[in-house]
């Protein structure tokens, strides 16, 4: 039994010359939600895709559930994944096929689960998810609300141990947040571990365990949302919320 | 004006054969060699890339004419192929400037398949990635089957123009529409009429070609067309 899922140590990372992450830290233990706030440019999305290895750290550690992951390669870098569920701004469903090939076609391709029960996992996921009566409808005839809420039914398909969001929410009309925001709120209820970046506040404070502010690659604020939202130390946090209410 | 064609037609549909014959091995090379070659050039080794880069330039940056003859020359100094006569065409030179189309569209075909590639947003890349997928299966099961459907269009203009640049194999004696054409007119002494029935063989069979292409597209997109 791990105590912790992840542990970012001292990670830096660079593109080119540039220094994009500074010197972070910290911990997400098995349940926890912790939410990354902060400016557009931060950094936030480059850290998320560090804890799935969509980017690679170029110094410092990450670790999942004990192992170090910084220099995973090739098939234990694939493996790693099939446990990290991403949920991104544009959805990114496959437009090729229907909402239940869209679920079923990880779990079927790398856990090779046969298709009747790869098709009955994702009908259950999408009765999760409100969107029972789509399964065979392709994904630009959905809407955007729709879309992400069967990208996050396709990243469940896998049964991950994390789920990563990164502003799943920014590119949706106004009317359609909510929902999506419901649904990720009873995955958190259900006790999934989650890292989130949105600018959704009201969210944030409602599910995190654990709000981290990045600004300019750095960590400048970490505590619970009470003490980040309400009585943040930081100047930088302060305006930052401030200028966003 | 078109009188010659009651005795003549015979040849015309000689040529035409011979056309059709090579323009489908043509395109079936082209297809298969592209495929490869852009499969070589998404690869992760530095040498497979840079093999396809260069085949590619070299492909693209001379003229047809002198590949197809340069391949003539070169193959029937390797092998002997029977002068064996199927529709009219005989072998030896058939079988070389089939292969020759195809090596030189196979570069183009690459470079159509690498661009519907490049098309296909890398958000799709990053799904299939972030579901454990290996990179390999990303591309050829999620980002593929999305950049063929994108390319069909330009894959059918290459069709075309390969149906039309197999004119250049009159050069090594393929009896096909233009040498016919340019057979019969030097018998009459007017290549006028001759030449002009040989660009309506042409453009009826491109014409056909683009139909082909049409009905395909239709198909592929037939599964997820958005409904206005
Ligand atoms: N692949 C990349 N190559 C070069 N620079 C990048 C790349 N990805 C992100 N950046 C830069 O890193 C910085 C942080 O980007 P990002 O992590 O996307 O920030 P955020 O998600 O907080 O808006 C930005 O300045 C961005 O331009
Ligand atoms: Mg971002």
């Amino acid at each position: 039994m791990t105590q912790t899922r992840i542990e970012v140590s001292h990670l830096n990372k660079t593109f080119g010359q540039q220094l994009i992450l500074k010197d972070i830290s910290f911990k997400v233990v098995p349940g926890e939600k912790v939410v990354l706030i902060g400016p557009s440019g931060s950094g936030k999305s480059t850290l998320l895709r560090c804890l799935n290895r969509l980017e690679s750290p170029t110094t410092g550690k990450v670790a999942f559930d004990g192992q170090d992951i910084s220099q995973l390669e090739g098939p234990k870098l694939w493996q790693l994944r099939q446990q990290i569920g991403m949920v991104f701004q544009q959805f990114n469903l496959f437009p090729n096929k229907t909402v239940l090939e869209n679920i079923t076609f990880a779990p079927r391709q790398l856990k090779k689960v046969p298709t009747e029960a790869a098709n009955e996992q994702a009908l259950a996921l999408l009765q999760q998810v409100g969107l029972a009566d789509k399964a065979n409808t392709y994904p630009q005839m959905l809407s955007g609300g729709q879309q992400q809420r069967v990208a996050i039914a396709r990243a469940l398909a896998m049964k991950p141990k994390l789920m990563l969001f990164d502003e799943p929410t920014s590119a949706l009309d106004p009317e359609m947040v909510a929902e999506v925001l419901q649904v990720m709120k009873q995955l958190a209820d259900a006790g999934m571990t989650m890292v989130i970046v949105t600018h959704e506040m009201g969210f944030a404070e409602q599910v995190a365990d654990q709000v981290l502010f990045l600004a300019d690659g750095e960590l400048l604020d970490q505590g619970g949302p009470d003490q980040v939202f309400h009585h943040s130390q930081n100047q930088r946090t302060r305006s930052f919320l401030k200028q966003l209410s | 004006m078109f009188n010659f064609l009651g005795k003549y037609y015979p040849l015309y549909l000689n040529g035409t054969a011979q056309t059709i014959i090579i323009s489908i091995i043509g395109v079936l090379i082209g297809l298969l060699l592209g495929i490869t070659i852009v499969m070589l050039r998404l690869s992760e080794h530095k040498f497979a890339r840079a093999i396809a880069k260069t085949y590619v330039a070299i492909l693209r940056g001379t003229p047809s004419m002198i590949q197809v003859m340069l391949i003539y020359y070169v193959l029937s100094g390797l092998i002997t192929i029977p002068p064996i006569q199927i529709l009219g065409a005989s072998l030896d030179r058939v079988i070389p400037g089939a292969i020759a189309l195809g090596l030189n569209s196979g570069a183009y075909v690459s470079e159509i398949l690498r661009a519907g590639v490049t098309s296909i947003s890398v958000g799709q890349t990053e799904a299939g990635l972030s579901l454990g997928l290996s990179p390999k299966t990303t591309l050829y099961q999620i980002v593929l089957p999305q950049a063929i459907r994108n390319v069909v269009p330009a894959l059918g203009n290459e069709f075309i123009t390969l149906i039309k640049e197999s004119s250049v194999l009159f050069y090594i004696g393929v009896q096909e529409v233009t040498a016919q054409a340019l057979g019969i007119g030097g018998t009459l002494y007017n290549f006028i009429p001759p030449l002009l029935v040989a660009g309506l063989i042409y453009f009826i069979l491109t014409s056909l070609m683009s139909q082909v292409m049409t009905l395909v597209e239709k198909r592929l997109g037939r599964k997820y067309r958005q409904v206005a």
